[in-house]
């Protein structure tokens, strides 16, 4: 879905960086709403952010990165039928009337966690990609319902591959079809000509999201 | 820097909900909105304001933007062009808030004499002439430039890239940021603006020339 959380080449969102906005969290519930995502985990990207792309636009920039997660763990715990909305503002009342936040503590299955967390995967090399590196390629026009990775700003781009990291599942159908992916690089004038200073921008894109650019 | 290709630029964006409801057709949907519009209309009138209307309001904070109702951001654009202007100052409106809000009674202002004028200059509408020298003629086609402009724009994100064909060599209009320049109707074919499957169709909207380019061959 091409909603208000495809920020890309969008302007009047204010600075990306500010002092200390390289910590990983700004508060302490952030933390936890990490951890409760993480255990509670939906178990495939695609669904996680399709969730959070549906929050209304003006919350959905409204709320910080941690919230957004929060908003998608409670869904789905709600939707798995693991808890009630009700239950939820039950416990908001309870933690407003002062009782202490309920802690669990299971040391084997928060170390089987950070050991899952720590694991690096590697990409599977693509085998027989159908594009190769200095290919020229456009990024297709697409009105893709659900969750996609492929920016709306590139679209109709042309551009030159870069590279190709390897294999990887497309999260626009769940992970469940593996495509190439390529590292495509864009020149800055074909997406917005030359009103800006000449740069490139490089985005990592699925096999599908491209085409030949014969032209 | 001046935001431009801000989210006020919502074309072929989604999740946004209907775009019309029982009701949506009405003018108005509060009081003070009629009052908005007046007071928009009579200080542009007696330039009491800097008329800078559309680019204010597309300097909105992106949530308040999408927040605010369509009179909302009138008021905004409105406040801020008086404010700019010297015709006002934030504190002579933050102080009215709070008397208006302590229950003081609404000052009213009644000139019959200013309003038939207004009415009749708003009902005297020129008529834009015709292109003066137009590079495009009905039937070419052309392509939408790319661009990242400064100030206020009129060519929406999501057709930059794309051909069309002109359909109507519409007039000459001044286009913001640059002078007098004939306007086309463009048409643009659905599939080639979200891909081939998406609903059969066109979209036509009016784009200024500095906007197009001739399609490649």
């Amino acid at each position: 879905m091409d909603g208000v959380h495809d920020l890309g080449g969008m302007q009047g969102f204010g600075p990306a960086c500010w002092p200390g906005s390289e910590e990983p969290t700004h508060a302490e519930w952030e933390l936890r709403a990490f951890v409760l995502a993480l255990v509670t985990g939906p178990g495939s990207s695609h669904a996680f952010r399709h969730t959070i792309e549906q929050l209304d636009p003006v919350r959905y920039l409204d709320s910080g990165y941690y919230e957004r997660w929060l908003y998608e763990a409670e869904q789905a715990l709600v939707e798995s039928g693991a808890i009630t909305h009700a239950e939820v503002a039950a416990w908001e009342a309870r933690l407003a009337a002062g009782e202490p936040a309920p802690r669990s503590a299971d040391p084997d299955r928060a170390a089987s966690l950070v050991r899952a967390l720590r694991r690096a995967r590697r990409l599977e090399p693509a085998d027989e990609p159908r594009f190769a590196v200095g290919d020229r390629v456009r990024v297709r026009r697409m009105h893709p319902p659900g969750h996609t990775r492929c920016p709306r700003y590139l679209r109709g781009a042309r551009g030159v591959v870069d590279r190709v990291p390897g294999l990887d599942g497309v999260p626009d159908v769940d992970n469940a079809a593996i495509e190439p992916v390529y590292t495509v690089r864009f020149d800055s004038a074909e997406l917005w000509g030359d009103d800006v200073g000449r740069h490139l921008v490089h985005a990592d894109l699925w096999e599908r999201y491209l085409e030949p650019d014969d032209a | 820097m001046p935001v431009v290709d801000g989210v006020h630029d919502m074309g072929g964006m989604q999740g946004f909900g209907p775009v019309t409801w029982p009701g949506a057709d009405a003018p108005f949907h509060d009081d003070w909105e009629a009052r908005i519009l007046a007071m928009t209309v009579i200080t542009g009138f007696e330039r009491l304001r800097r008329n800078n209307g559309r680019a204010d309001r597309e300097e909105m904070a992106p949530a308040e933007y999408l927040a605010a109702g369509y009179f909302d951001r009138w008021v905004y654009s409105t406040e801020r062009g008086l404010v700019e202007n010297g015709t006002v100052t934030t504190a002579e409106v933050d102080a009215m808030v709070e008397r208006l809000r302590a229950g003081e009674e609404m000052p009213r202002s009644s000139d019959p004499q200013q309003v038939a004028k207004i009415l009749h200059d708003l009902a005297d509408v020129p008529t834009l002439p015709p292109a003066a020298e137009p590079r495009f003629a009905v039937g070419d086609r052309v392509q939408v430039r790319r661009m990242r402009p400064e100030g206020h724009n009129r060519c929406p994100r999501y057709v930059r890239g794309i051909v069309g064909t002109v359909e109507r060599v519409q007039c000459e209009d001044t286009r913001p940021g640059a002078g007098p320049e004939p306007v086309y109707l463009v048409a643009f074919d659905s599939a080639d603006l979200w891909g081939p499957d998406a609903d059969p169709g066109s979209v036509a909207m009016d784009l200024w020339e500095g906007y197009l380019e001739r399609a490649p061959a």
